[in-house]
């Protein structure tokens, strides 16, 4: 398994590195440059301006450029927003926690309810329960997301005004968690619905695969209560496949939550970066990109790594 | 999970981690097909609705007319007004040529990419695989919607440009898929046969691990399709997709952002998404009952 991991964390370094050189070539192809919007703009326009200009490189050639841009990044710099001026890493800084609030209890949220959902479909068969969660489940993977959100909206807000429909906390007042649990609501279940929807479906598949076969069937004629043969041999066996598909999940916890924050101006990286395209501030954009992409391997990573916790079969094979 | 991914892992993943089913209900079987047909009757007509715009809309989609700004649906305007007093319904039908086309060629693009590639990298294996294999990686570790968006942004907002990003962004997963089935058959007897008579790499290929792979590809189609759709429905919805006058499902909803619209006047949003749901649940109803009858023992329900 250490094998296995040393060479996932191998690859991980040339893969940022050639992430990076198109982020690079990205911030070249759009207007602006992104070398000289490394340097504060204040200090720019200042004394020392020239002699900044001078240290940047801004006239040299674009692999030279790009070196000094990696420099920059390298020692923590990602440059300065065009439409604020402020450092990106502080303005990134501010929106991460929103955004890991609100994918985390999602993410929660979705496998929770969607493995329980699948299990009570699983149990009661062609059922009413069983038909209405498997149509509820299809409805969550069909409808647009945004769709859902604006009938959420729609619903909770506009005819029935109960929920807000914005924001992370009630403007103007001190932080307070209860305030933040009732405007995380709807978003976040919102959120969850099409990855529950999809949990749901896994679940019921699997806990029937599980049903049906030998080793419960054994079980239930040596006279187990069914609670036990559910609780500790079904579910057991069924809630193995469900973990594979709940690690390769976590990557999105960085990236998943784009349009809901955008819809609900939860101030994450999401909403950042929709206003970041919107206003063209390239310069945000291009450190957005690094990062979620670079949390994105991490994850990968982490959620590889837990997979070999999970099934021995892949530590033997390596 | 975006929805926009989850076409391919929905194929992909889950079957290799459950044993093969090895016995099905009756019941179930032609319930699934009942929902196929269900599926396939809704895509036809809005096929149908979609080509023959022209001739079932009274209106034309982008005649404005001031006086009858935003009026709710009325006999004279089924579906009611916009804000630029267009009708409606003309704009839903015209609107589906659109978000249908932008689709279909989105989702085709995708799939000769994924397949060509997937053929090659499962076939040649080595270093080219290992290449391919890196490279599709690395296009996946950007987040869908992020990426989608970022390319609009810098290379333009046109119907042709959204079709060509979508395209180019939604062949990761089918790749995988396609390798994996290659993988497998690569060792049948036909294919040691075949070359044992000297058949070459391309005529391999394509004569004989492309036909053994086509069921599987024309399930991830459909669910390609699917995320195709929705993916220029959110674009457009930003404001980043086909731009207005132009419209699409996705564009019309735009005007929902505001408060006033998404509560006093519904019949400016609903249709479009109401639209848009129907049309990727038929798709994947028709998907799913692909699945069933190309693939008996498959344990996906």
């Amino acid at each position: 398994m250490q094998r296995y991991i040393l060479r996932r964390l191998i690859i991980a370094v040339p893969v940022m590195f050639i992430i990076s050189i198109m982020t690079f070539g990205f911030a070249n192809a759009v207007p602006g440059d992104p070398v000289s919007a490394m340097a504060d703009p204040e200090m720019l326009k200042g004394a020392g301006g020239d002699a900044l200009r001078e240290r940047l490189g801004l006239d040299k050639s674009v692999p030279v450029r790009y070196g000094i841009w990696l420099r920059e990044i390298l020692t923590g710099n990602l440059g300065y927003s065009y439409h604020s001026g402020e450092p990106v890493t502080r303005v990134i800084g501010r929106a991460v926690l929103p955004t890991v609030e609100l994918t985390a209890v999602s993410f929660v949220l979705s496998v929770v309810l969607g493995t329980v959902f699948g299990v009570i479909a699983a149990l009661r068969q062609y059922s009413i329960y069983d038909y209405s969660l498997t149509v509820f489940s299809l409805f969550g993977l069909s409808i647009p997301t945004f769709f859902f959100a604006l009938l959420a909206l729609w619903v909770f807000v506009a005819v029935f005004p109960l929920m807000p429909s914005h924001g992370m906390v009630t403007a103007g007042e001190p932080f307070n968690i209860i305030d933040n649990l009732y405007h995380l609501a709807l978003p976040a279940l919102v959120l969850s619905i099409d990855t529950m929807a999809t949990n749901t479906r896994y679940a019921r598949t699997a806990m029937l695969e599980v049903l049906n076969s030998d080793y419960v069937r054994t079980a239930r004629a040596k006279g187990m209560s069914e609670y036990n043969v559910i609780g500790r041999h079904a579910f057991r066996n069924a809630i193995m496949p469900l973990i594979t598909i709940t690690t390769l999940r976590l990557p999105f916890l960085f990236s998943g939550a784009l349009l809901i924050e955008f819809m609900f101006a939860w101030p994450g990286m999401g909403r950042l970066s929709v206003e970041a395209i919107y206003l063209r501030d390239y310069t945000l954009l291009m450190g957005l990109t690094l990062i979620v992409t670079g949390m994105v391997l991490f994850a990968n990573l982490l959620a590889d790594i837990l997979y070999t916790f999970a099934d021995p079969r892949v530590r033997v094979s390596g | 999970m975006s929805q926009l991914d989850a076409s391919a892992s929905a194929v992909t993943d889950f079957e290799d981690l459950l044993p093969r089913r090895s016995q099905r209900s009756l019941l179930r079987r032609f319930s699934r097909h009942r929902l196929a047909a269900v599926g396939l009757g809704i895509l036809l007509i809005f096929g149908f609705l979609a080509t023959f715009a022209p001739i079932v809309s009274v209106y034309d989609p982008n005649f404005t007319n001031l006086d009858i700004l935003r009026e709710s649906p009325s006999l004279s305007h089924p579906l009611g007004t916009d804000a630029a007093g267009r009708d409606v319904w003309a704009r839903m039908l015209y609107a589906g040529r659109v978000s249908l086309a932008v689709g279909l060629l989105a989702a085709a693009i995708s799939m000769v990419i994924g397949t060509v590639l997937g053929l090659v990298s499962g076939y040649v294996g080595g270093w080219v695989d290992n290449l391919i294999q890196r490279f599709t990686e690395i296009i996946m570790m950007f987040p869908t919607l992020f990426a989608l968006i970022l390319l609009v942004a810098v290379v333009g907002s046109s119907v042709i440009n959204v079709i060509v990003i979508i395209g180019a962004l939604g062949w990761t997963g089918k790749t995988r898929l396609v390798r994996g089935q290659v993988l497998s058959l690569k060792e049948m007897e036909y294919v040691t046969a075949a070359r044992a008579i000297g058949a070459g790499g391309t005529h391999l290929m394509v004569k004989h691990l492309l036909p053994g792979v086509i069921p599987y590809v024309v399930v991830a189609t459909m669910l390609t399709i699917s995320g195709a759709i929705l993916s220029e429905a959110t674009l457009s919805f930003l404001g980043l997709g086909v731009k207005i006058p132009t419209a699409t499902w996705g564009n019309m909803i735009n005007s929902a952002q505001s408060l006033n619209v998404l509560k006093n006047e519904p019949w400016l949003w609903l249709p479009p998404g109401i639209a848009i749901s129907m049309t990727v649940l038929a798709v994947n109803f028709v998907g799913d009952g692909l699945r069933d009858a190309l693939d008996p023992h498959s344990i996906l329900d």
